[in-house]
């Protein structure tokens, strides 16, 4: 930035300023200008509405020109019960990835981006089950699962829009897929934190956040404004 | 900008779409093992005849239910039966009208999965393996059982 302002100096009309505005265009396109931190507002909604989930995810991301590096994280417990099974799951996990915005020209740095992550979570389970067999009897077993890992990758889209100040919402969906664990035989995962049920090869996911835009790159706002004011003048 | 709402427009129905389909009871698995006779001389189906099957360690008897008739016994070459899902391996004994037993024991792994709350949960034996037989030949087709829908086992003799 400090080398630029020499040039701001000696720059003599508008057609200099066009030039100069290009040329900081492309020194500062790929250094970051916000950092945005949130939180998906989804899972206190479910928590209200089911009584065997709680968890939590909260989420960043920095730009980086169009793309974006994004992390999420988060929490899942569940505790279910039945006539006969008792489940219960207990994990974290992460996300990271890129977006790619699609509003290139939008002034607020609004998306509508498409994007990849690599998700990882680690997680335990207790399942205790009462099998009825005709043949062979009634017997109750309890199986656990314990420090599982897992990992899978996602395809996301979604919009995130600037509501006021620094205020954003926006939403991810995602489609998630390639799911490994690398539990013993013997209990076959139900649920994983992050991913979802595990029958599906392949399965969607949806988050809503809720975000705040820090700007870290304010001394180019700045700069901008007072080439604006010069070309006008 | 216009494209990129119909993008995300069609995305979101294909999304709504595929929520629709959550917790079926997708259950791919029982204890049943399906037993086919066939010719040792030629390799074709085989009709056999015994009065029933006992399995170690239940007092349940398979094919009980026409002691008196020869011919019912298995009537598509095939037997079903089940095998303990609390253990790794079981013995079954067939027993003919002359008196004579012919003994099969198979040993397996079993894992446990809880499908949802609607479907409870499921046990799948899987890996099976023939340990001792008194047939003359034995050959294991399918180590997974499946619900009876595919055959397990195919005895020769």
């Amino acid at each position: 930035m400090l080398l630029l302002i020499p040039a701001l100096a000696i720059a003599q009309d508008k057609n200099d300023f066009e030039k100069l505005d290009t040329l900081l265009d492309k020194k500062l396109r790929f250094v970051p200008t916000a950092v945005r931190i949130g939180a998906d507002a989804i899972p206190p909604i479910r928590a209200l509405t089911d009584d065997a989930f709680s968890g939590y995810e909260i989420n960043a991301d920095i730009d980086f020109h169009r793309y974006y590096l994004a992390i999420e994280a988060g929490r899942w417990e569940r505790d279910l019960q039945t006539d006969l099974e008792e489940y219960a799951n207990h994990g974290n996990y992460f996300r990271a990835g890129v977006d790619v915005n699609f509003l290139k020209k939008d002034p607020d740095k609004n998306m509508f981006f498409i994007g990849a992550r690599y998700g990882h979570g680690k997680f335990s389970e207790n399942l205790t089950i009462t099998s009825v067999d005709d043949v062979w009897g009634t017997r109750t077993d309890s199986y656990a699962n314990t420090d599982v890992k897992a990992n899978w990758a996602e395809l996301t889209t979604g919009l995130k829009v600037r509501m006021f100040g620094i205020f954003w919402m926006g939403y991810t969906a995602r489609y998630k897929f390639l799911l490994g664990t690398n539990e013993p035989r013997g209990f076959i995962p139900h649920d994983v934190p992050g991913y979802g049920k595990t029958y599906n090869e392949s399965t969607w996911g949806f988050n809503y956040y809720i975000q705040f835009r820090i700007p870290v790159r304010k001394d180019e706002r700045m700069l901008r404004k007072v080439f604006e004011k010069i070309s006008k003048e | 900008m216009q494209k990129a709402c119909w993008v995300l427009i069609i995305f979101l129905v294909v999304l709504g779409g595929s929520c629709l389909d959550n917790d079926v009871c997708l259950r791919g698995a029982d204890n049943a093992l399906v037993i086919e006779f066939k010719k040792l001389s030629d390799g074709l189906a085989d009709k056999v005849t015994f009065m029933n099957i006992e399995a170690e360690g239940t007092n349940a008897v398979f094919y009980l239910d026409d002691p008196d008739v020869m011919d019912t016994l298995f009537e598509d070459d095939a037997a079903i039966v089940t095998v303990n899902p609390y253990a790794e391996e079981t013995l079954f004994t067939f027993n003919n009208f002359r008196g004579d037993t012919v003994t099969l024991k198979v040993s397996y792994k079993t894992e446990v999965r809880f499908v949802s709350e609607e479907c409870g949960s499921e046990r799948l034996q899987y890996n099976l393996k023939v340990l001792e037989t008194t047939f003359d030949s034995v050959r294991v087709v399918s180590s997974s059982l499946n619900k009876g829908q595919s055959t397990n086992i195919e005895i020769y003799h």
